[in-house]
């Protein structure tokens, strides 16, 4: 059965780029305009993916409202926000609604589509057995790339999926400097060297959250940052 | 020349006020003392007309009107104290000799006159080779050297001295028998050059007329002279008569002084005091200021005659002439005073019998003048230093206000991010006022316009982003249809538009995206000399047509602890990737670039310089502003002069300081900026 994906975008142009590309790769797509209306149609059946703008008509932060309406539904549907915003911001305000990942509309399509298969495949993943699964291990860090989960000295560490993908860029080879560029391609996104700063800011403080003494990912100033093995 | 000075001349004016006033007060001094004149003239003509009325109170002798009068005339001057006839003048010292020289020319004979109450008394220096006393055994009165004193009662007294000392004066009678007059003292005293003669008689004995012939022995022709022979009608002597005094103190008033003289100008009567007791002084510096701007040559020339003899007074010659004249004389006592002195001849059947001068000092009008004067000099003063102080008030105000806008302005220009807090507001609602108004006007306008040019590259790059979502996302699905090979090519084309068109978008949010960054930024401890020799080896990998040179950090530098510091350490490589990027861009094809480290006490600093076209001048200071390049060509990469801003931002949040300027040698351009050791002022 193919997946159901829900776009949620008041400008139509995109909505329909995107819904045509999705529809090609082999998903079903139903495009909403604003709030109300999705809600209407989340409340008969809920997507098994949502791509959601933030601001919808005179909604300024709609969607935000139906991020965490949806999460409130189901505690794993992934939510994707698709944005103009590019602030700092609303980014980590959409990531803690519960967002699975948020992107900027400067995204190219290909890149939109590696994180929708990406996505779906960890939705997957987690109904799986775990013994299929490919685990990298540096040290007290444990990858699952089926699942696209990450566990620092056995505990869980909660990212999206551009960090997971950043995460594993880096510690794949560990010592080895990653330029900004490289992580930017390994996460499938087209962002600047702030961004990618901020990332790596992210994933250090998440990291720290769970370690104190967390110091694995080292910056190579003016070339871009590497995994340090213990 | 500043705004207070300015006034300051301007008020200088005001010293015209006084000036005007002076003139005005030399008008009215004029004015005053022709009127004084006038005054004068009318009332010593009343005098005068009086006077005449009755002649005999002026010459209570009976004088004859035509009688002559030249320089041999006795005039008898009034004495302070009685005479002893002793043939010595201690007691004459002040009167006047009087000289007496013969037609002849070959004797002459000085003599005094005098008179105490009354008595008259005549003081003889008789010069004579070889003095010859009377024999009294031939004569009593005619031998020996004698004086014949001729008076008006027609006996002619003969006074000869058998010794010195005293001597009876004789008289002949018609008979020719000599008596010897007993009212009459007389002291003979011999004299190195001749002898001495000093008498003393009652006045009424000489019945107003007098002279006198010496007889020098051996006797001829030759050795009788004098003023009076025996044919010569004996001529009336003048003198201050007390009638004649009476007569006219009658008329005398305060501030007035009469004079008589006879027509020779003897005085004959004096009475009254020019000076007016009753006018008040003002202060005596004030008095001598005014004075000093009154006084005026006219009678400055006038020399004021206070003798008893009138002969040189100007008033009195004309006066002679038969004409009314007024004269001002400077006063002989007191410099800045002046005397109106007025001459009228007193006229009996035709004939000038006696001249009356009134006199009057300045001070009649002076004194109401100076008053006048003194009020004027108190009132223009307090009036000029209120006015002057006013205006200096005034002018510090204005300029004060002036410079509160100006340092407003320049506050404005230095920190542009508060012009309005910094402008001065003030309620006079004048010009000043409404200068100040458009001013905040124009700084509110700047501002809204800079505050504009800021968030539009922002609202822009956010309005940008959907269209160009819409465009790359209908690239991207194109790229999924089968294309022929020349849709394919403008496909690649418009998607490498479109991503330029992205990164011009995302470089115009950078500022706004590095000032978020600077809020969030976390400090760490950096060890900048090894972040600098690092990022070095990076840029020498990056920017391969440029040669970098790295000075002032060795190996010990790098472990000594000295180079830490509180930091960001993203915003500190986003900085240097800035300056690096606008060095490269500027320096020529395998021109050097040179990082150059060093610590001072407190702080680090780092200098990037390249070769490369010069600053200009102007623009040095507003470099690391916002939305300002000084790049003249365009070039593939988008300059919205970001790159810089972004420079100043960091550098001010770590505390530090950035300035550009060109190499001494013109050869290139320093970029120098210093951090303080001890951190960022916002961790």
């Amino acid at each position: 059965m193919a997946k159901r994906i829900a776009i949620v975008e008041d400008e139509t142009s995109i909505a329909e780029n995107y819904r045509d590309a999705f529809m090609q790769h082999g998903y079903e797509v139903s495009i909403y305009s604003d709030r109300q209306s999705a809600m209407q149609a989340f409340d008969q059946i809920l997507p098994d993916l949502a791509l959601i703008d933030i601001g919808l008509g005179e909604e300024v932060e709609g969607g935000f409202e139906l991020c965490r309406d949806l999460r409130s539904r189901s505690k794993t549907l992934p939510i994707v926000f698709l944005s103009a915003r590019e602030s700092e911001f609303d980014k980590v305000s959409g990531l803690r609604l519960g967002a699975d990942d948020y992107l900027t509309k400067d995204i190219s399509l290909p890149h939109v589509m590696a994180r929708i298969v990406a996505l779906f495949r960890r939705i997957e993943a987690l109904t799986q057995p775990e013994a299929q699964e490919e685990i990298i291990e540096r040290g007290k860090l444990a990858l699952n790339k089926a699942r696209m989960t990450v566990n620092w000295d056995n505990q869980p560490l909660d990212i999206t999926v551009t960090e997971f993908w950043i995460i594993r860029d880096l510690a794949r080879y560990p010592g080895q400097v990653k330029s900004r560029q490289q992580l930017m391609d390994a996460a499938n996104v087209i962002l600047d060297d702030n961004t990618i700063t901020s990332h790596i800011k992210r994933i250090r403080k998440k990291f720290q959250a769970l370690d104190g003494n967390f110091d694995a990912i080292k910056t190579a100033y003016g070339m871009g940052y590497r995994w340090h093995a213990e | 020349m500043n705004l207070n000075k300015q006034l300051v001349c301007v008020s200088l004016l005001l010293l015209s006020l006084p000036w005007a006033g002076c003139q005005y007060l030399k008008e009215m001094d004029h004015s005053l003392r022709l009127g004084q004149e006038a005054n004068l003239e009318a009332t010593s003509k009343v005098i005068a007309q009086a006077l005449a009325q009755n002649p005999e109170t002026l010459h209570p002798h009976g004088q004859a009107s035509n009688s002559p009068v030249n320089d041999s005339a006795f005039y008898c001057h009034p004495l302070e104290a009685p005479i002893w006839a002793d043939g010595y003048d201690e007691e004459w010292l002040e009167v006047p000799w009087t000289d007496y020289r013969s037609e002849d020319g070959q004797n002459s004979v000085r003599y005094r006159c005098a008179i105490f109450g009354n008595s008259l008394a005549l003081f003889f220096s008789v010069p004579d080779k070889q003095v010859i006393y009377n024999n009294p055994i031939q004569s009593l009165a005619s031998n020996g050297d004698r004086l014949v004193l001729a008076t008006g009662s027609g006996r002619n007294y003969i006074f000869t001295a058998v010794a010195p000392g005293t001597l009876t004066a004789r008289y002949l009678n018609n008979a020719g028998k000599t008596y010897r007059e007993s009212r009459i003292d007389a002291a003979w005293a011999d004299h190195d050059t001749g002898y001495q003669l000093e008498i003393k008689m009652p006045l009424a004995l000489a019945q107003g007329r007098l002279s006198f012939k010496i007889i020098d022995e051996p006797s001829h022709e030759g050795n009788h002279y004098g003023p009076s022979l025996e044919t010569d009608e004996i001529p009336w002597f003048a003198y201050q008569a007390p009638a004649a005094k009476q007569a006219i103190e009658a008329f005398s008033q305060p501030g007035l002084r009469l004079r008589l003289t006879s027509p020779a100008g003897w005085l004959i009567a004096s009475a009254g005091n020019p000076e007016s007791q009753g006018a008040q002084q003002a202060h005596w510096l004030l008095s001598k200021l005014y004075r000093a701007l009154l006084s005026s040559s006219d009678y400055a020339n006038n020399h004021y005659q206070n003798g008893v003899n009138y002969a040189g007074h100007q008033a009195f010659s004309d006066a002679q002439q038969g004409t009314v004249t007024s004269h001002w004389y400077r006063d002989p006592q007191r410099s800045d005073h002046h005397i109106l002195s007025t001459a009228m001849p007193i006229k009996h059947d035709g004939e000038v019998i006696a001249i009356l001068i009134a006199e009057q000092s300045s001070e009649q009008t002076a004194g109401l003048t100076d008053q006048a004067f003194s009020r004027l000099f108190l009132l223009s003063f307090s009036v000029i230093s209120l006015t002057a102080l006013a205006l200096l008030a005034y002018a510090n105000w204005l300029s004060w206000r002036i410079r509160r806008l100006h340092r407003a302005t320049q506050q404005a220009l230095l920190d542009p991010k508060n012009i309005i807090e910094h402008h001065p507001i003030s309620r006079a609602n004048d010009e000043i006022d409404h200068l100040t108004l458009s001013y905040s006007e124009l700084m509110k306008r700047i501002q809204a316009y800079t505050d504009y040019l800021q968030t539009l590259a922002r609202k822009l790059s956010h309005e940008l982003r959907t269209p160009l979502a819409i465009i790359n996302s209908s690239l991207d699905n194109l790229s999924s249809q089968s294309l022929d090979e020349q849709s394919q090519t403008y496909q690649q084309r418009a998607k490498d538009g479109a991503l330029r068109l992205g990164s011009l978008i995302t470089a115009m949010s950078e500022a706004k995206r590095v000032e978020e960054s600077i809020e969030q930024a976390e400090l760490e401890t950096v060890n900048i000399a090894e972040l600098l020799r690092e990022i070095t080896e990076a840029y020498r990998d990056t920017y391969q047509g440029n040669r970098f040179k790295l000075t002032g950090i060795d190996n010990e530098t790098i472990t000594d602890s000295a180079n830490q510091l509180m930091a960001s350490p993203e915003l500190l490589v986003q900085m240097l990737d800035k300056l690096i990027d606008n060095a490269c861009s500027f320096a020529p094809q395998d021109g050097e670039i040179e990082i150059s480290y060093q610590t001072s006490a407190d702080n680090f600093h780092i200098a990037i310089s390249n070769d490369g076209p010069l600053l200009p001048e102007a623009m040095q200071s507003q470099l690391f502003d916002n939305l300002v390049s000084i790049r003249e060509t365009s070039s593939d990469n988008a300059h919205l002069g970001m790159g810089l801003h972004i420079v100043d931002l960091i550098v001010k949040f770590h505390g530090g300081k950035i300035h550009a300027y060109n190499r001494d040698d013109k050869s290139g351009v320093v970029f120098s900026l210093s951090l303080p050791s001890s951190g960022s002022k916002n961790p």
